[in-house]
């Protein structure tokens, strides 16, 4: 235990350092053959310190198991409680995204058939479930948990995902169950996650050896919303016109805010990368040469697919410059209160964008779409996640005829490219984006 | 009885209210209490499509497409009201959608399910969520609810399940289209109504289980699923030459829990009779769990394998499959797994698949 902590603790600071190093130096000799890269601005330079970080984040993770405890956690978790205690937190959703980015979704959900998981399951699922099962990570090793925390606040779909994970790691599970939000949440409701929280707490304690520091316990609340509000800050930099950074950009800088919430560096970042937003807002520096059209995104992203988006849209002269996926990180920060860091708790993480009704949901939408002068809104409709999809058909049709903003359904699945024809998705985006200009 | 029949007398003579209950579990003896007449909302399967059905993509359960289609549709004029416990993320979209972009405009009442092991928080969650219902529905009946009327409706239905349980009972009859039938009635029936259904035809014949197994009878199934529609499965079982034996249907066996001696206090019923609930994905019950009683259904009613009966995109369902399919296949149970839509008929595909896995199943009984 004390060797396996040492090493771990020398690979987060000094491997760490001398990964990200090199990672680095490989970024400069890329740079510098890359050159220019039209249709697209110049690339944000916080790139290259959110590689950094989540590089350190998941090569520090190979170490972490028997070094200290280790949790994996689903993204809307209110994991503050296991930073405090020293924890070691894997989103398994996290990793999914990126293996699905690195378009290894469609082969790790494969080995998660083969072991008789249906395809009609989420692809974040039978991407973390295959991984598990076929023990092949593009992050090289995940460690293995000493406890595994479910938040439905996101889906029901983790709470059989975490199940199915607690029978194969044979680990012990929490459940964070947050009612869904029809209007108002009755009083009662937001008692039961609190007392959740309590009992949730006392689990991490007794797993993870250690009682939670009150003063330790907040400073990482006002850390995490730090986090939160920062994040927040930098999304609204894409109001500027044109934006300095797109929504598709903002997927991939979330990672900080999912996984690492609660911690300096954390915090650090997003200041960092709002200093860099700022400024190219001022200067007028955008992120595509020519934004014509500013779009809106909803739902998560088609991981496989971001690239190519990107590209097909920059072309045209349109930028997404909001996405309902990103802010939803944003809203959720900016409710929790320090000097209540567990009744705060309670009430933001049942609160969180997806835990709402369609009503609430629609109207964040079109302040969304109004905040950043959207003319156009393109909704993922996503064969995976139906929390997030249910609903769709009418928010477009609302879109379109009470704001006049033009809005189309895109069909695919935000990890499993198997399952999306490209040529088809790509087509009907070109036509969508021909009409603005008739 | 049909369900508008059903509908028509309760509000001819009884004169209470009519609420839609979508699946699959919620405090019925609240409702039984307060004289509001169940009509469950399980599709229905036979719609017609229109572009109300479109509102929801392909990809979502078709028990929430279709009921979409049905609640826009003429016939659910005649329900007062709807009640949407909180099963999965479909359901809940659904609840979501038809309040918040229409067409229906009458009250909507939800029950939330605590999700997770009954450990004290969840217990008093459940508790207060019962409580809460229940004055959101005095309220819309203008009903009082005394515990005396409350008492009485949980013991009917308490009774009520001991005698689906006894349908179900191994020993007793065989499961055949009129037992599904008749247990499905159940689904628009007033209770009392109901129970008195069952108790007639509990009167009928019994078959003695053992014996038939032994004498090369059909092939005994353990059936699990959501809904088992279309309702020719049975036929099309019967024709493979295999009976269920034991259910775990969310529609029917998964939803019978009959306990011996009721707390005085209602409420304090209400909790032991939720408590003594067959385990269920949906509520968050573990797979351990899961398997553990489907391992025990199927060795008190003899079963000699076992039907995974799913309804498309279903997600809840899907997640305990390849770990009920090891671990009773381990234990020498095989198990067929197989998707249905809600309404039409039985493909020809899936009878095949059916009569191979019985053939299978009356081969290892021959091999003994």
């Amino acid at each position: 235990m004390m060797l396996r902590r040492m090493q771990y603790e020398f690979m987060k600071n000094a491997g760490g350092t001398f990964l990200t190093g090199l990672q680095r130096y490989q970024a400069f000799k890329k740079r510098g053959k890359r050159g220019a890269r039209p249709p697209f601005g110049p690339p944000l330079e916080s790139v290259e310190r959110l590689k950094e970080i989540m590089t350190r984040y998941y090569f520090t993770g190979r170490y972490a198991d028997g070094a200290v405890p280790v949790a994996w956690v689903t993204s809307g978790f209110p994991s503050e409680a296991l930073v405090a205690l020293g924890y070691h937190l894997v989103y398994p959703e996290n990793h999914a995204a990126l293996c699905g980015a690195r378009r290894k979704g469609g082969k790790m959900c494969g080995a998660a058939e083969e072991f008789g998981y249906p395809r009609d399951i989420c692809s974040y699922v039978r991407t973390d479930l295959g991984s598990l099962l076929s023990k092949k990570t593009p992050v090289g090793r995940l460690p293995k948990p000493d406890l595994l925390c479910c938040c439905t606040n996101i889906c029901q779909t983790v709470l059989y995902w975490y199940r199915a994970l607690a029978k194969h790691l044979d680990v012990p599970l929490v459940i964070i169950d947050t009612p869904f939000i029809y209007g108002e949440a009755p009083t009662h409701h937001l008692e039961y996650v609190r007392g959740q929280l309590d009992q949730f707490i006392e689990v991490a304690e007794r797993i993870g050896g250690k009682k939670l520091s009150p003063e330790h316990f907040v400073d990482t609340v006002k850390k995490a919303q730090r986090a939160s509000s920062l994040w927040g800050e930098c999304l609204a930099t894409g109001k500027a016109k044109p934006s300095p950074w797109s929504a598709i950009d903002s997927f991939f800088h979330i990672a900080p805010v999912v996984t690492i919430r609660g911690s300096d560096e954390c915090v650090d970042y997003y200041q960092m990368l709002l200093n860099e937003l700022t400024e190219r807002a001022r200067k007028g520096v955008g992120a595509i040469d020519n934004e014509r059209h500013r779009l809106l995104w909803d739902n998560l992203p088609i991981w496989f697919l971001v690239r190519d988006l990107a590209l097909a849209t920059a072309e045209r002269g349109f930028q997404f410059v909001c996405a309902t996926y990103s802010n939803a990180w944003a809203e959720a920060g900016s409710q929790i209160d320090p000097s209540t860091p567990l009744d705060s708790t309670a009430r933001t993480y049942t609160s969180v964008y997806l835990n709402r009704d369609l009503d609430n949901r629609t109207r964040s939408l079109i302040q969304l779409a109004r905040d950043f002068d959207a003319d156009g809104a393109v909704l993922h409709s996503d064969r995976s996640c139906k929390p997030y999809s249910v609903g769709q058909v009418d928010v477009r049709n609302r879109l379109m005829e009470e704001e006049g903003i033009r809005a189309m359904l895109l069909e695919a699945d935000h990890n499993d490219e198997r399952s999306f024809s490209k040529e088809q998705a790509l087509t009907r985006l070109q036509a969508f984006m021909e009409a603005f200009d008739e | 009885m049909t369900r508008n029949e059903a509908i028509s007398t309760h509000r001819n003579q009884r004169h209470g209210k009519v609420l839609a209950c979508f699946p699959m579990q919620y405090p019925r003896e609240l409702l039984t209490a307060l004289n509001i007449l169940a009509v469950e909302v399980w599709g229905p399967p036979d719609v017609t499509p229109t572009h109300e059905m479109a509102r929801i993509q392909a990809y979502v359960c078709p028990i929430v497409r279709h009921s979409m289609e049905f609640l826009a549709s003429k016939e659910a004029s005649q329900l007062d009201g709807i009640l949407f416990p909180h099963t999965c993320d479909s359901l809940q979209g659904l609840a979501t959608v038809l309040t918040d972009f229409g067409p229906w405009d009458k009250p909507v009442f939800h029950f939330t399910h605590p999700k997770g092991p009954l450990d004290s928080p969840r217990r008093t969650f459940l508790r207060k969520e019962f409580q809460h219902l229940a004055t959101q529905l005095e309220e819309w009946t203008g009903e009082t609810l005394t515990l005396e009327k409350l008492r009485d409706a949980i013991a009917l239905h308490n009774h009520l399940d001991s005698l689906r349980g006894t349908l179900l009972e191994p020993t007793g009859q065989t499961l055949g289209p009129l037992q599904y039938e008749l247990l499905r009635r159940g689904e628009f029936q007033w209770p009392q109504t109901w129970l008195e259904e069952i108790q007639e035809a509990l009167a009928g014949v019994s078959v003695d289980v053992s014996k038939e197994a032994k004498e090369g009878g059909p092939a005994r199934l353990l059936v699990s699923g959501i809904v088992p529609e279309p309702q020719g499965i049975f036929e099309a079982l019967r024709q493979a030459g295999a009976i269920p034996v034991a259910d775990d249907y969310a529609a029917i066996g998964r939803r019978i829990c009959h306990v011996e001696n009721l707390p005085d206090d209602p409420f304090d019923a209400l909790m032991a009779r939720y408590e003594a609930l067959p385990p269920c994905p949906t509520r968050g019950a573990s797979v351990d769990r899961r398997i553990g009683w489907l391992l025990e259904r199927a060795r008190s009613a003899k079963a000699e394998a076992v039907l995974l009966h799913n309804i498309t995109f279903c997600e809840p369902e899907m997640f305990d499959l390849p770990h009920i399919r090891r671990e009773l296949a381990a234990q020498g149970l095989p198990v067929l797994y197989m998707e249905t839509e809600l309404g039409g008929e039985l493909s020809g595909q899936l009878a095949t698949r059916l009569e191979a896995f019985v053939e299978m199943v009356l081969d290892a009984r021959r091999k003994g």
